[in-house]
This record gives C-alpha cells, structure tokens and sequence, in this order.
C-alpha cells in the first residue's frame, strides 16, 4: 500500500461503492478482490457435483498413492531386469544418485512418474509407444491412468540426439506416470511393447 | 495522534444505536470487517476503532487495560456515542468489559468473544513478544487457531485464516504485540469490574480455544448479573476460523441485550 503500485487494492474502487480493499481486509486484501470481482463479474461457484469429486478425490489420495507406489515398484524392477532396457531413473534403485536421500526423505515411496532409457535409440522409442495398448500416449502426469511419453519423438522432436543429451535426454528415454491398474496387466503391455521396440531396431537394422 | 475508525463502510446516522468492536492483541479492525458490514446496513452505527499503535491509527501503544479505556472513552466521548453495545475479542474484551464497568447503565450491552477472567499469557509467549520474535506471532497463530484451520480449511476458498493471522500481526510495530499480551496478563481486576458490570453480557467462546480454554471462565460468569453463553466449535480466532457461527452469535448477543 505504501508504494502507491497498487491502486486496484490501496485506493477506492467504484465497483464496490468505494470500497477500498486494503482497509477492509488487510492482509487477505488481494484474495479478497479476486474473490469478489469473480462472485460479482460470473457467479464463480463450486458446481455441487465437482465439490463432491474434489472432496472423494481428496478423501481417497493416500490409498490412491499406495497402489501407485506398489505398481511403480514393481515396473521398476521389471524395467530394471529387461535386457531391452538401457537404464531405469528411479530413486528406488540403489544406483540412483538420490537413492539414500530417498529413503531418509521418502521412505514411502518416491512417487510413480519416471523414466527409463530402451535400447535402440528414436527408432525403439517410437515404436514402444506404438505398441502400447493400455497406457495412454500423454504429455501430462499424476492421472489414476498410466501416462507414457517419449520425448525424442514428440515434445523434443526437433532437437538432435547431440543436443538432447546436453539437456539429460537419451534418444530412447521414456517417461512414465503409473497409475492404478493392476501392475500385472502393466508388466504385459510394457513386456509386448518392448518386444515390438526390439523387432523394429532389428528391422531397420537389416534394411 | 490519529485514532483510525472502520464503520463498515457506513457513515454515522445520529439515531442509531453504536455497536463498538475492538479487536485483540497485535491486531486490528480487519478482524471485524464482515461482522461491521453487516451490522452497519442493519440499524447501526458501528465502530471497529484500531487501538493505538495498532492497524491504521497512530499514537504510542498502551500496556494496560485501564489506560485503553481511558483511551476508549475519550474516543467515543468525541464521537458522541451513548449507551454503546461494546464487543470486544481477547484483550478487546478485557477492554470492553472494563470500559462496561466503568459507564455502568450508559452500557447498553457486552459481548465477550473467546475471553476469560483473568487472561493469563505464558511466559514464553510474553518473553518472545517481549524480543519481537517471529515465535511470538507463531505461538499466538498456532495456540489460537483450532486444528482444521490450523490445515489451511476455511469455508472462504484461497482465504488461509491462520498464514492471515500471521501476516496481520507481522504489520503491528516492535513492542506491540508484548504490550497487549502483558495488559493481558497483568489485569488483576478483571473478576471484581466483572461484578460491577450492569448491562446484559454475552461470552461467545470457542469449545476448542486454547488462550482462553471454555473451563477456565466459570469464575467470571459466575460473577456477570446477567449473562448468557454461547459455544461455537472452533479455536480462539471465532471471527476467521467459523465466520457464519460467530455472525449468529453476535446477532444472539444483541438480540439479549435488547430484551434483557
């Protein structure tokens, strides 16, 4: 208020018959105006059915993240054992950097989105997620379905392998985000999709 | 030295009754807002005055409760009020009580929220206040908000009432803080002007409060003519943390004194 750089909240506003926010409210004055103008301008309010949602989604959040912990680890050590697998980023894994920082920090868990390196480059890459039948093919993270994104082949594919790896991107580097599904059905599409990976290298090998 | 008002936005109408609200330690006026609001397009003048020092009056602030009503009634002395409804939280209602006392029958009626008689303040918390440590507003925020508001809950979405408490006491000047809590503490005489208090009271109070705890008040009803309670489930700062209960409450209070 002091500094005079905002009048919205310091001095008199007419849509509210003069009143100025800083004196009504203080500290929440900002809020407060946000809140308002939304109220006055389009009614802004929690439908009755997405307060219910957002209220189960809330209630639910620790069981949801245990199954999305166990079915992590359990890819996780799958990836890690798959000969088709360069290498797997999960503080889980002993050979992390992070790994004994996890486990004082994180002793739950650390999460259910990571990433790990197939063998066979762009060409593997695009062909794993192809092959893929139950996750979805998505840039974002955290849905109670599992995510899959291949960087070099979408949100990085312009940039080359040279220049993807200054910025920690192998050219086979696949990010997952895993959800609630049953991790067996997971191993599955994971194990057939890395088998199509391997064909496809294989192929374009031989041609 | 300039003594701020808040009126709810109203100017003052002669013929209205004064609802008078004072606000706590290290606080001021904001606290009130949405109770005045309401009340000054309802039938009343009302008054949510910021104490010296605190919020946006100036002065030097007061480490006692006799000087604050002294400073009181010269305030609503030169705004010419008569027979005010005085309502007072924390260190506002010692405030409130002892300014009742004093007008006697001129005092249309008191309401106390989250008090107590006498308001002990530990001693950690006042040798922290005393230092102007960041510990001192902490303790205050966390002893005075019950525990779903201590979690961020609040029935106003984005409005975090205990981080809102923090920020408010953060703006108070050096000294502040450990002058009201020591006028807290140091008041002795709170159960014998308690008896000396005529108009109808009310004491809103928080079941969960624990600066002013609900069992430690039997000593001051016990010695209000004529009194009603009222418990709203929530910690000490009733005003923020269940704004809707503590509206009804008030709206109780002054539905008692009008027909005490």
């Amino acid at each position: 208020q002091k500094s005079g750089k905002f009048p919205q909240l310091s001095e008199p506003y007419e849509g509210f018959h003069g009143m100025n926010f800083c004196e009504e409210f203080g500290p929440v004055a900002l809020a407060m105006r946000m809140r308002k103008e939304g109220l006055r301008d389009f009614g802004a309010c929690l439908p009755a059915q997405s307060a219910f949602q957002l209220l189960q989604g809330v209630e639910t959040l620790s069981m949801r993240m245990d199954r999305h912990v166990a079915n992590t680890e359990a890819l996780v050590s799958y990836l890690d054992a798959h000969d088709g697998v360069d290498s797997v980023n999960h503080p889980m894994l002993s050979q992390h950097p992070d790994h004994s920082l996890a486990t004082d920090l994180l002793p739950r868990g650390c999460g259910a989105v990571f990433s790990f390196e197939l063998k066979g480059g762009r060409r593997a890459g695009e062909a794993f997620i192809d092959a893929l039948q139950i996750f979805s093919h998505l840039a974002n993270v955290g849905d109670a379905r599992s995510l899959v994104i291949h960087p070099a082949s979408t949100t990085h594919s312009r940039m080359s392998d040279d220049d993807l790896l200054t910025v920690g991107i192998g050219p086979g580097l696949v990010r997952l985000s895993v959800g609630l599904e049953d991790s067996k059905d997971l191993i599955g599409d994971l194990s057939a999709a890395l088998k199509s990976a391997d064909k496809a290298v294989k192929k374009a090998t031989q041609s | 030295m300039s003594d701020y008002i808040y009126r709810g936005g109203r100017p003052a109408q002669d013929d209205k009754p004064t609802l008078v609200m004072l606000h706590g330690a290290g606080m001021d006026h904001t606290i009130w807002t949405l109770l005045a609001r309401y009340h000054a397009r309802r039938g009343y003048n009302v008054l949510a005055p910021d104490l010296p020092a605190h919020g946006r009056s100036g002065g030097q602030s007061l480490n006692n409760i006799n000087d604050m009503a002294d400073w009181l009634l010269t305030l609503l002395e030169r705004e010419g009020v008569n027979r005010p409804y005085l309502m007072g939280h924390s260190m506002g209602s010692l405030l409130a009580l002892e300014t009742a006392a004093r007008l006697g029958e001129q005092c249309s009626g008191l309401g106390l929220f989250g008090s107590t008689a006498p308001m002990p303040v530990g001693q950690a918390l006042l040798d922290a206040a005393e230092r102007n440590e960041q510990a001192a507003i902490d303790m205050v925020c966390l002893f005075g908000h019950d525990t779903p508001a201590q979690l961020g809950g609040n029935p106003l979405c984005g409005i975090h009432t205990l981080n809102t408490g923090v920020r408010l006491m953060q703006q108070a000047a050096d000294g502040v803080l450990f002058n009201d809590l020591s006028a807290c503490n140091n008041w002795n005489e709170a159960l014998d002007r308690a008896q000396e208090v005529t108009a109808p009271v009310s004491l809103i109070l928080g079941r969960k409060d624990k600066m002013t705890p609900l069992r430690s008040t039997r000593a001051l009803i016990e010695r209000l003519a004529k009194s009603q309670t009222i418990i709203i489930e929530s910690g000490h700062m009733m005003m923020t943390e269940a704004p809707e209960e503590t509206h009804l409450a008030l709206c109780t209070a002054l539905e008692f004194c009008r027909h005490s």
